[in-house]
């Protein structure tokens, strides 16, 4: 696999080298004989498909893993990597897919933490805020109060201090798993000019994402593991049909056009009614929400990190105080359990807190809302049912390892993803909240689950999707409401929404004023919002 | 498009290599290590009448440490259940006094231990205050309350000859051999650990202690969950203290406290048996016959009483510290994410 040679810095010698890296889970052998590397300046790709060991690897980089055999060669020297100390002593950072943020500090200790601004002793709390509020503008475009606690972020913002937190420590590598996930397009465009930042100035970055699109855009060659070894680099700008060839190499064979979208539409009984929120209101995030969602159809909501959008998804289910009325098939919810009696289904943002039981089997993670179905009398759990229960769910889904006894926080991103979201098939649910539904999940697995998805929905099902994907958005949904600072700004029907639409009003053009933000209506409506 | 066979290995188990599981046995080798080290010491070490004296020892504790398995699992921790325990022998033991009838005595007794279950319930699920300190606020109270109740803390003694049978049997009866107490530790011991690893409600308490926003979202009675496990807690507590009053015919003020720090230290022994820490009945048992053995070993072996805090404080720490020596040699490195230790974190919101 020394394909070294027709790599754009082979001239060079690479910043970054990992050679023969093998590694195994007990008898799960989930990296064979890798080899990855990485030239100064450049933006490198890694792609696979969900399990296919991207973050392993990375892993191994940060010392989190120790590989079973390999070696990493950095700045040209042999070196041995057992902690994440000593990755970041190197110079690499990274951004894990699972974020690991102390929910109990605020943003602008985050932003330093273990810094040595830290160590000159005290620091004046109110020249640290100023300062942190100046850097994240600065490095990824977020104003958030730096006095808040990171655990009240949504989990975009979240995302957006971390890369900031790396950006900050002046990396000489950068490793972003997945960073887009949570983020919406222009957060997204934001991200991409700081890539290109630091790539000006000579720092590499490796990019993991399932967004092959966004790799075209800021990344020139790309690595693809399929099954835990190297399948091949693909020069992105080397030939038109180059995403087609990475999609080849990941899953092993040609791919026709992969077509997220449905082909009939939908008809929704008009008369009925799923969902209603009437003037929702949720002090600094939205106001004076109202909608419908009928039997039948697909809502889509879609906004930027502050639009309200991830509050949304929480208050409609109950998971979050608010004015005004929210009620499923006419019965008030105002609580999360009034909200899953009443047949919600709520697959949250927060995969790893909120979404998967990560030291829990698959069995049980996907057992939970429906363990009426398989409780005998006296409260025992029959296992074999619950069982039968998972495995129809793991076939359905396709997630991998398809064993029911595996535990859930060893399952690659995607495969927990799947997990949240079988669950509450199991439970037959007949309303579904679902807050960035694929995030990480690989494309042949997303079609899988949009498939699902419109199976319900056609069945009478209906869905409230919460989504920064534009293209799943305009796929998936019959009619999309656009948010932006905490109000619907648009209602746009099937046929008219186009992402580049979409992308205008939820940066908040249309709205009387921002089209200019300099022109005085503009300050008419910061007056309003101040 | 539908996946290749080519990706991983579907239904393959990883087989557990030794690295991996070592650490976890280090528990039941430590037990089994104290077992052999006594029996060679002290020749009457292994003989069935001193182990069934042991196990007779040992119940309540088994009992105290039961249910603080309970508490643990659903996130929390008790350190009140001393406070049940001395209630409930405390009102047992006056009922008798008093000339009760056995029975009468027996559910006065759990009552008042329930109470306390009930009230740490209250501070902990209602007020939502955090629950090392909403327990530890219990325990100061509850001890002021016995001495409050006995006079300025003067033990209640019964008379031998008056106790009824029924009463008595509670702590000093047999059942085909064995003794009630003993009999009464393994039930309790074993309806909890089906509770917890074989029911809906274990399941729904469990991930409710390890993931409270993930148990919310499904659906599930966060708060009820949490309050059970108190109120089971502290009911298995006043039946510990039930039967030591009739074993000791007597209340004794403060007697349950002792039992307090035993128990955790066993529960968190037993949670290493568990690659995520995490607590269960059996592994408790294995702690709590770690304190006991040693604890009879040493009485045989002649050595002072005094001895005895240090023995258990190194087994704990032999046990803690080589589980994460060998958990750090293991090739993986990650860990799962730590032990919630708040029973109901708010959900932000
Ligand atoms: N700690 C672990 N113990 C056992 N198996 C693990 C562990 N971590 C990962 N695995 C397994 O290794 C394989 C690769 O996982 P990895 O997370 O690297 O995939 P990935 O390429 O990042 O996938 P995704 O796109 O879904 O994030 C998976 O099959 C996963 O189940
Ligand atoms: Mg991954």
């Amino acid at each position: 696999m020394s394909s070294a040679s027709d790599t754009p810095g082979a001239a060079s010698a690479p910043l970054l080298s990992m050679r023969g890296i093998n590694k195994a889970f007990g008898a799960a052998q989930v990296l064979t004989d890798v080899h990855f590397e990485v030239h100064a300046g450049e933006v490198r790709g890694l792609v696979g498909e969900n399990g296919a060991g991207k973050s392993t690897l990375i892993k191994i980089l940060t010392g989190l893993y120790q590989a079973d055999s390999g070696t990493i060669e950095f700045g040209g020297a042999k070196v041995s990597i057992t902690s994440p100390a000593d990755a970041e002593r190197l110079g690499i950072h990274v951004i894990h897919q699972d974020r690991h943020l102390a929910g109990r500090l605020t943003v602008a200790e985050q932003l330093y933490l273990g810094r040595s601004e830290g160590r000159y002793g005290w620091v004046s709390r109110r020249q640290l805020n100023r300062r942190a509020a100046a850097d994240l503008e600065r490095t990824v475009g977020l104003r958030v109060a730096p006095d808040l606690l990171v655990d009240e972020l949504t989990v975009a913002e979240q995302q957006l201090v971390q890369i900031a937190r790396a950006v900050l420590a002046g990396p000489k590598l950068l490793v972003l798993d997945e960073p887009t996930a949570p983020l919406a397009s222009a957060e997204v465009a934001q991200l991409f000019a700081t890539i290109r930042t630091l790539q000006a100035a000579g720092v590499p970055v490796v990019y993991i994402s399932h967004y092959l699109q966004e790799l075209r855009q800021i990344s020139g060659t790309v690595t693809v593991l399929r099954n835990g070894a190297n399948a091949g680099e693909v020069d992105l700008a080397g030939r038109d049909d180059a995403l087609e060839q990475v999609v080849e190499l990941m899953v092993g064979r040609e791919v026709e056009e992969f077509d997220r979208t449905r082909t009939a539409a939908r008809t929704p009984d008009p008369a009925g009614e799923a969902l209603s929120v009437m003037s929702l209101t949720v002090p600094g995030a939205l106001r004076d929400v109202s909608f419908t969602v009928r039997p039948g159809e697909v809502v889509g909501v879609t906004g930027l990190v502050g639009s309200g959008v991830d509050e949304l998804a929480d208050a409609v289910t109950g998971n979050r105080r608010h004015g005004g009325r929210v009620s499923l098939g006419g019965r008030p919810v105002r609580s999360p359990r009034a909200f899953v009696k009443a047949s919600g289904a709520y697959v949250p943002a927060d995969r790893r807190r909120d979404g998967a039981l990560v030291r829990n089997t698959i069995q049980e993670n996907i057992s939970l809302v429906a363990l009426d179905k398989v409780t005998a009398w006296g409260g025992l759990i029959r296992r074999r049912a619950e069982k039968a229960l998972a495995q129809a769910q793991i076939s359905r889904l396709d997630i991998r390892p398809a064993r029911p006894q595996a535990v859930v926080g060893q399952l690659s991103g995607g495969n927990q993803q799947k997990t949240v979201l079988a669950r509450w098939l199991a439970a037959e649910s007949k309303f579904l909240v679902l807050d960035q539904p694929t995030s990480g999940v690989d494309v042949g697995s997303r079609a899988q689950i949009y498939a699902r998805i419109n199976d319900l929905v056609d069945a009478g099902a209906a869905a409230l999707l919460v989504t920064v994907d534009l293209e799943e958005l305009v796929g998936l949904a019959d009619r999309i409401l656009v948010f932006f600072r905490g109000e619907i700004v648009a209602e746009l029907r099937r046929g008219e929404a186009t992402t580049d639409r979409i992308l205008a009003l939820a940066s908040g053009a249309g709205q009387a004023g921002y089209a200019d933000a300099s022109g005085s209506a503009g300050a008419d409506t910061e007056l309003e919002f101040a | 498009m539908t996946a290749t066979a080519t990706r991983n290995r579907p239904g393959l188990r990883p087989a557990p290599r030794a690295a991996d599981i070592l650490p976890r046995l280090i528990a039941p080798l430590v037990l089994a290590a104290i077992m052999l080290a006594f029996s060679v010491l002290t020749p009457t070490f292994l003989t069935g009448d001193n182990l069934l004296a042991v196990l007779n020892q040992t119940a309540i504790l088994a009992l105290v440490a039961a249910g603080m398995t309970v508490v643990v699992r659903s996130g929390g921790i008790d350190l009140s259940v001393g406070v049940a325990l001395d209630l409930a022998a405390l009102a047992a033991a006056a009922a008798i006094a008093e000339r009760y009838v056995p029975w009468v005595a027996v559910v006065v007794g759990l009552a008042f231990g329930l109470a306390v279950g009930l009230v740490n319930a209250f501070l902990i699920v209602v007020l939502r205050i955090p629950p090392f300190l909403a327990t530890l606020s219990v325990w100061f109270i509850g001890t002021s309350v016995q001495q409050l109740l006995t006079g300025g803390g003067a033990p209640i003694y019964l008379v031998r000859s008056q106790v009824p049978e029924g009463f008595a049997l509670w702590g000093n009866g047999y059942l085909l051999g064995v003794p009630f107490p003993v009999v009464a530790a393994v039930l309790v011991a074993g309806v909890v650990y089906l509770a917890l690893d074989g029911t809906r409600w274990g399941r729904e308490l469990t991930v409710t202690g390890e993931q409270p926003g993930a148990s919310r979202i499904s659906g599930k009675r966060v708060g009820a969950l949490g309050a059970s496990a108190y109120v089971l807690a502290a009911g298995v507590a006043a039946l510990a203290g039930v039967v030591l009053a009739s074993r000791t015919y007597a209340f004794i003020p403060a007697s349950g406290q002792l039992y307090v720090m035993d128990a955790i230290g066993a529960v968190f022994i037993g949670a290493t048996l568990s690659k995520y820490g995490r607590v269960s009945v059996p592994g408790t048992m294995v702690g709590v016959l770690i304190f006991a053995l040693l604890a009879n070993g040493m009485n045989l072996a002649g050595l002072s009483f005094f001895w005895q805090g240090l023995a258990r404080g190194l087994a704990l720490l032999l046990v803690l510290l080589l589980g994460v020596v060998l958990a750090r040699q293991r090739t993986s490195r990650v860990r799962p994410p730590a032990t919630a230790t708040t029973a109901v974190p708010a959900r932000k919101g």
